[in-house]
């Protein structure tokens, strides 16, 4: 009986293993992309204009600012961690950024001067986080209104405007690359996002930082016993969010041309929410950057198609969030199926 | 399994299906005036985009009612839509995809500087556009709004009456919803200059925009402040706010704050709060609609800067006093305005058609520095 059982829960066992190396067939981003592929359609459907390239790539390069916040998060998110400061942050390096210029540093320097100061207050966040031995959510609790107040003190509560937007810095970020074959021309910031999720994609999984990140968010406990510093990966990932935050202020002060008090505020829920769409677990120990950058793509499509569809402003909170909620389960029900569908090879197969 | 696998085919069409034909449904009703003409009518009408921040606030409400009025009257679709907050990024998205999806103009609230760079680019390309109720010096476009600093005096000079006169002491406490939002810093300078010398005057204490929040920050300021004589609150939820605690300190404050809501308008009628300062919202979305048809209609382009007042109202206990000549209101009457739109429209609609003061809006243009005075 008991030798039975055993041999029953072996070929469990087995057909699982079998049906997980059938699926990882076909990529674990097919449902989110097959979700965003069909929002695009619809809207496109409705209004032609909205699938021209042209229009298209605006779509990818107007929302890579939170976008880049966003894939650098998928990190946080695979260690078991949210960071609610993120929006302050961009908006304070983004401060930073445009200060130094209206002081006369190099747009190109005042830019990098943003980048690391990102990084610095992702590191500020890191530090607490070690230090006082508190989730991440907890010490940016805090930092979320020190870094808005501080911004708030530095900015003098108004706009800060580089005096002038006509140096290199400025048309580069605002180029366009091309025209390309079939796509016409494509905007930097465009290209930078796309190549920025591909980068941190394989950082996350084919390097020794992100198995490390990985096994943190599995199992914090498991991954200390065996070897792995979790303090230090803690604060390498906040110190990435931050640069991030610190690159996508740079990179929006030199998209338009300044930063108001306000700009980035309200970006937490968006950077959560790509993630989160894209297949990132709240519960850490799996990510998806490549995910992720479709998570901001559906986000991003949702609030123009609202446009383009005409939907009235009083409608439009109700039906951005009952988009996402399709966009998810199409995703979820793609994974069910696939599941299924491997269960039943596997099966067929033993 | 077979059965399973039916189950999830079947989800997933059904969630395709309702997302689709919800989201087309709501899309083909929600274009004003459009429903009724047909295909090929409303083809040939010219659809005005407007972009708001705040959705939802009962002050922006009336905005957009407005806006779909003279979508109405000038026999255009008006697509509205914004954001829950103050977002220039996304306000700025949403204007691009408006004109992408083919709308003729926009109008939007400027809530941030960074919106000028890209609006600037579609005002160079030839696509109209008018600023309404928040603007920038930056954006090459007209404007329609309240003048801040000089509406917000009259405010200060009602409290300073009030507190005495010429010869008035005593101490005075702000409170702002956003510290350093340009609008309400104009606001802030001109209920000072409007109080004068002489007073003791505190603040911008941030009280917060969410309604709850705001009751007990006030609350809070009064308990430290025990011995105020007059409380200011530049944002539409203050006086509301301060109506509820003066009237559970038995009215021994000063109380005044901006728009009338309903909440509001109950403070002042219960005799706890002195003046709220009005914007005539329904001018910031009326006109902004009617600027941009007539320069379409007329083939005469916008001008690339400039200011029209919306005009102060001016609300008591006694009623409300209406700018551009028009008839004293009772605080019933316009009470009335926010539940019922129709009542609201005949009484405003005067302003804009045959020889109404804003029928030849270009009139009532003046410099956009004027907009700070």
């Amino acid at each position: 009986m008991a030798r039975a059982e055993t041999e029953s829960s072996q070929r469990t066992l087995g057909d699982r293993l079998r049906a997980r190396t059938l699926t990882a067939r076909l990529p674990e981003e097919l449902g989110v992309f097959a979700a965003l592929v069909l929002l695009v359609a619809i809207v496109g459907v409705h209004n032609s204009a909205f699938v021209r390239s042209g229009n298209l790539f605006d779509l990818v390069a107007s929302n890579s600012f939170f976008g880049l916040i966003s894939l650098a998060t998928v990190f946080l998110l695979a260690l078991g961690e949210i960071d609610l400061s993120v929006g302050w942050n961009f908006n304070f390096s983004a401060v930073i950024a445009a200060l130094a210029m209206v002081h006369g540093v190099n747009p190109w320097a005042a830019a990098l001067l943003g980048l690391l100061f990102g990084a610095g207050l992702g590191l500020f966040n890191g530090l607490l986080t070690v230090g006082l031995q508190l989730p991440v959510i907890i010490v940016t609790l805090g930092t979320y209104s020190m870094f808005q107040g501080l911004s708030l003190v530095v900015n003098k509560s108004s706009a800060v405007v580089p005096p002038d937007v006509t140096s290199s810095f400025f048309t580069t970020v605002n180029r366009r690359v091309g025209p390309l074959p079939f796509v016409g021309k494509v905007p930097v910031l465009a290209i930078l996002f796309v190549a920025c999720a591909i980068v941190l994609q394989i950082v996350l999984h084919r390097t020794r930082f992100g198995y490390r990140v990985l096994a943190i968010g599995s199992n914090p406990e498991a991954a200390r016993l065996a070897g792995i510093s979790l303090a230090r990966t803690r604060l390498l990932v906040l110190a990435l969010v931050g640069a991030f935050c610190g690159l996508s202020g740079s990179l929006y002060v030199g998209s338009f041309g300044s930063v108001d008090p306000a700009s980035g505020g309200q970006f937490l829920l968006s950077v959560v929410a790509a993630v989160i769409i894209g297949g990132t677990p709240l519960s850490g120990g799996m990510g998806t950057v490549i995910g992720a950058l479709f998570g901001v793509l559906i986000i991003a499509t949702i609030s123009s198609g609202i446009v383009f569809f005409g939907i009235d402003a009083t409608w439009s909170t109700f039906v951005t969030g009952a988009v996402i909620i399709i966009a998810v389960s199409v995703d979820q029900a793609i994974k069910w199926q696939r599941r299924w569908n491997a269960e039943r090879r596997a099966t067929r197969a033993t | 399994m077979r059965k399973r696998s039916s189950h999830v085919r079947l989800l997933v069409l059904t969630l395709l299906l309702l997302g689709a034909s919800a989201t087309a449904a709501l899309g083909a009703l929600q274009v004003s005036g459009g429903s009724t003409a047909s295909a090929q009518q409303s083809q040939k009408k010219l659809t005005i985009g407007f972009v708001t921040h705040f959705v939802g606030n009962p002050f922006i409400k009336q905005i957009e009612q407005a806006a779909r009025d003279a979508g109405k009257d000038l026999g255009v679709n008006v697509k509205i839509t914004g954001t829950p907050g103050f977002d220039p990024a996304a306000q700025l998205k949403m204007v691009q995809d408006l004109f992408a999806s083919g709308a003729d103009g926009v109008s939007t609230s400027i809530t941030g500087d960074s919106m000028a760079v890209g609006l600037n680019k579609l005002i160079a390309q030839g696509k109209p556009l008018v600023e309404f109720n928040i603007f920038s010096t930056r954006v090459q476009a007209p404007y329609v709004g309240e003048r801040s600093v000089g509406d917000w005096a009259i405010l200060g000079r009602a409290v300073r009456k009030a507190m005495g006169g010429p010869g008035a002491k005593g101490l005075v406490l702000i409170g702002t919803c956003a510290p350093g939002f340009p609008a309400l810093v104009d606001r802030i300078k001109g209920v000072r200059r409007g109080l004068g010398s002489g007073l003791t005057i505190k603040g911008p204490f941030d009280v917060t925009g969410d309604p709850t929040k705001n009751f007990s920050a006030w609350q809070q300021l009064i308990a430290a402040n025990p011995d105020a004589k007059a409380l200011i609150g530049v944002c539409a939820q203050d006086l509301e706010n301060l109506g509820k605690l003066n009237a559970q300190h038995g009215d021994k404050y000063i109380t005044a704050g901006g728009d009338p809501t309903l909440g509001n308008l109950a403070a002042i009628a219960g005799g706890h709060g002195l003046i709220s300062m009005g914007q005539t919202g329904y001018v910031q979305g009326y006109l902004p609609i009617k600027m941009i048809v007539d320069a379409l209609r007329s083939k005469q382009a916008l001008p690339k800067s400039g200011f029209i007042s919306s005009g102060a109202e001016v609300i008591t206990k006694t009623g409300v006093v209406e700018p551009y000549g028009l008839p004293h209101l009772s605080l019933a009457r316009i009470r009335e305005f926010q539940t019922n739109p129709k009542v609201q429209h005949a009484f405003y609609k005067r302003l804009f058609v045959g020889s109404g003061p804003l029928a030849n809006w270009r009139k009532h243009l003046e410099p956009i520095a004027n907009a700070s005075r």
